[in-house]
């Protein structure tokens, strides 16, 4: 374990990985078992499983704020990551830190930025739920026009998705729904009573809507794959953002980092800032990555034979933006010129929730990690008439608890028995709308703005577009009808502004080096290949030509292991 | 504690991160350091006078009594055994914006002001029976108090369950508290367990 984490070195590596979270683990952990020698380059510190999960397992009253954060140190560091709804006093330090990560946006199109900044990226931080694609979002841009086409279809990606997910462990059920394939699946958590009792209220009142299990990476019975790797079974504590000693729910830490040491063929460059790719014109390849020390300061070089950028969305972006030369003044691979552009996020912060009358004998036990999950129904046989593609809808039932009892009237005795009786019955859905690629929707350099570092900062420039907009609003009319429909009271109906909810607090931010069949309006093949540059490879969520409805995260597992596949192929023929 | 103690001094400022730790050892089967083992003490509340950071002394008190009526001791400690107040005071300082420390300090202030209109005392100074009829009129927003003192009272309210809740005795004792349930069960009787829990 000694030499893995390395500083300047003469070493010419097989690959270079810059990134070690969703992506860069997976990455990291197929080229090595490949037998390339491979370096993962992290902007962040280093995080060691169970070790460094400093906030896990403390109970509340052993918090100096009991959970909350101070709010001096919220406003100084962390004033957008605040607003996620898993940044507390427990998870904050592996939240980027926003004094040291400035961007811009324009006054009236607020973008919320949500980055981990340690090794493990947001794996560490994610929530999970993992879906397929179905041909349904693959053929989407082709079919109305709006994004270029997909360069891949499911058949491609379909083996790809179950070799991850076997590693990773998914938990859900088999459905048979043709606009959400099954994956590989470990059994699904348990409805509660309520939850059975809503969701044949809306089978039988809604034919064409079904309420299933949510699908997500934890442990729900580890297969014995997962036993060997030295990971447990989920104990629902539904506080993964702490880290999880149990290894129970995919991390680079739990699941692809021990699988890539495991090798002996990876080595590990923390605190390092990728500044640019190095390109060699002679040869037309990229040869290594400029680095920043971010604790000295100091600038090194690493040198590899194939690069793969996943340094999430906009940090992998950020980084081609900055490689600038002759043959590409516009960044690395720009030759198209939409490096930057055709920025989504998905549609969220939309639906409602109410009342669930009686049921007061009914409870459950343990904080389920997923939830109830309504695959999209719209555009699917129907033809919607004030807006294209879809969304899903999610949430579940669940009862109130001492935190929703401030608003209630009343206290002493009466009032504490209440709260100790737990409360009434709540049913809610929220929406996951797809939100359509648009070239205006766009990621620049800023001209003057650096960070402390040296880095030109991004200024990010999106905002929705009619169709989104569209969208947003059956959500939150749909969700509110279903409730309705199956006799939930007290309907609350919501639909954030982007003021309430910018764009990117969805934290599915993707898009702007997207895949293509047209080096002249991509910048990625159908291996997420630079079209420009053979040996650099792009597979977080920069790649994504359209954002579909489903949480991206699984599908970026999948076109990682698959073009990590093509690109170690076409090293061995020579051919990069 | 005597200054030259190590463990004392390890057990008072230790992390109780290794505590949890020894706990999910137990469960993982693993190993932990005898250093690491030594180190496990209950917490030892300090019964010493402290500063107040925010309040002076006379609203701490203050609302420590408010925090009792809405949160009174019955089978389980309320909220002044479990010093909601102190953790009020504390959160105040630390966790709040400066508008709302001076929304509660207003709101206090406007609690006495009504008081003494109608019973000549501050409100420290009156009876169990006027206190009640004082936050009754607080909780509705009427008889001297606004729409704007019913929402200060639902922050107080919110302030007083957060410490009631995260307390020790709050979570452990009054509510069900589950640290590691195991899995998800949801089929599940509210009868098996007979209290809400306290984690959410």
């Amino acid at each position: 374990m000694d030499n893995i984490y390395i500083k300047k070195t003469t070493e010419k590596f097989d690959a270079i990985v810059v990134g070690s979270g969703i992506t860069g683990g997976w990455a990291a952990k197929e080229l090595t078992e490949k037998g390339l020698k491979t370096l993962m380059v992290e902007r962040g510190r280093p995080v060691e499983h169970r070790k460094d999960y400093i906030g896990e397992g403390i109970p509340p009253w052993k918090m100096h704020n009991r959970g909350k954060v101070d709010l001096q140190l919220v406003e100084d560091q962390y004033y957008i990551q605040r607003q996620n709804y898993a940044f507390n006093d427990a998870t904050k330090h592996f939240f980027g830190n926003d004094r040291d990560l400035p961007y811009s946006t324009p006054a009236n199109k607020p973008f919320s930025w949500i980055r981990g900044n340690q090794l493990g990226g947001k794996s560490l931080l994610w929530h999970r739920q993992s879906y397929r694609w179905s041909d349904l979002d693959f053929n989407a841009n082709q079919v109305d026009g709006h994004g270029v086409d997909w360069p891949i279809r499911y058949k491609d990606l379909a083996p790809w998705y179950s070799y991850v997910e076997r590693h990773a462990g998914i938990s859900g059920a088999v459905e048979n729904i043709p606009v959400l394939p099954d994956s590989e699946f470990l059994p699904a958590f348990e409805f509660n009573n309520v939850e059975k009792e809503m969701k044949k209220r809306i089978e039988g009142k809604f034919p064409d809507r079904k309420l299933i299990m949510g699908r997500c990476a934890h442990l729900s019975v580890p297969a014995q794959q997962h036993l060997d790797q030295g990971r447990m079974q989920c104990q629902a504590r539904n506080e993964c953002q702490k880290g999880c000693s149990f290894g129970a729910y995919f991390s680079t830490q739990s699941s692809t980092l021990p699988a890539a040491l495991k090798t002996n063929n990876l080595k590990i460059a923390t605190n390092a800032i990728v500044h640019s790719v190095i390109y060699d014109k002679a040869t037309n390849r990229a040869t290594g990555v400029r680095v920043i020390d971010s604790e000295t300061m100091e600038t090194r070089e690493y040198y590899a034979k194939v690069i793969f950028l996943c340094a999430s969305t906009l940090g992998t972006t950020q980084i081609m933006l900055n490689s600038t030369c002759e043959t590409f003044p516009n960044g690395i691979a720009n030759s198209s010129g939409v490096l930057g552009h055709y920025l989504m996020d998905h549609l969220y912060s939309v639906g409602a929730s109410g009342r669930v009358e009686g049921y007061e004998n009914e409870y459950y036990s343990g904080r389920r990690p997923t939830g109830p999950y309504m695959p999209r129904f719209r555009n699917v046989t129907d033809k919607q008439p004030k807006f294209l593609r879809g969304y899903s809808l999610g949430g579940g039932a669940m009862r109130e608890s001492w935190n929703n009892f401030a608003d209630k009237p009343g206290f002493g005795v009466d009032f504490k028995n209440a709260i100790k009786q737990a409360g009434q019955w709540n049913f809610s859905l929220s929406g996951s709308g797809e939100m359509l690629p648009r070239y205006e929707n766009s990621v620049t350099l800023h001209p003057t703005k650096k960070d402390k570092w040296g880095m030109p900062q991004l200024h990010i420039d999106c905002e929705y577009s009619a169709n989104d907009i569209a969208m947003r609003e059956d959500i939150a009319d749909t969700a509110a009808e279903i409730l309705d429909a199956i006799g939930v009271k007290d309907i609350y109906k919501h639909n954030a502004s982007p003021t309430e909810w910018p764009i990117g607090l969805s934290i599915h931010e993707m898009g702007t080096a997207r895949m293509g069949r047209d080096p002249k309006t991509s910048i990625l093949n159908a291996h997420n290949q630079a079209h420009d540059v053979p040996n650099l490879f792009v597979t977080d969520g920069a790649c994504m030509t359209s954002s579909a409805w489903q949480n991206p995260s699984l599908t970026y597992m999948a076109l990682t292991a698959r073009a990590c596949d093509y690109a170690v192929q076409q090293l061995q023929l020579g051919k990069i | 504690m005597p200054h030259n103690n190590n463990l004392a001094d390890a057990i008072q400022g230790e992390h109780p991160r290794r505590t949890a730790l020894k706990q999910m050892a137990a469960l993982l089967g693993l190993a932990l350091s005898a250093e690491s083992l030594n180190v496990l003490a209950a917490s030892s509340h300090s019964s010493m006078e402290r500063a107040t950071k925010l309040l002076t002394p006379e609203q701490l008190k203050m609302t420590g009594e408010i925090a009792e009526l809405i949160i009174p001791a019955t089978d389980t400690p309320g909220a002044l055994a479990v010093d909601v107040q102190g953790f009020i005071d504390h959160y105040l300082m630390e966790c709040v914006s400066k508008s709302e420390q001076q929304t509660f300090i207003a709101g206090l202030n406007k609690i006495n002001s009504v008081a003494e209109e109608k019973f000549s005392k501050v409100f420290l100074a009156c009876a169990h029976k006027q206190h009640i009829d004082l936050l009754t009129a607080l909780d509705n927003g009427t008889a001297g108090f606004t729409q704007g003192d019913q929402h200060f009272f639902k922050f107080f309210k919110s302030l007083t369950l957060l410490g009631y809740y995260t307390s020790e005795p709050g979570a452990t004792q009054e509510l069900a508290y589950l640290a590691i349930p195991g899995g998800y069960k949801g089929d599940f009787p509210f009868a098996k367990i007979g209290k809400a829990w306290s984690l959410n």
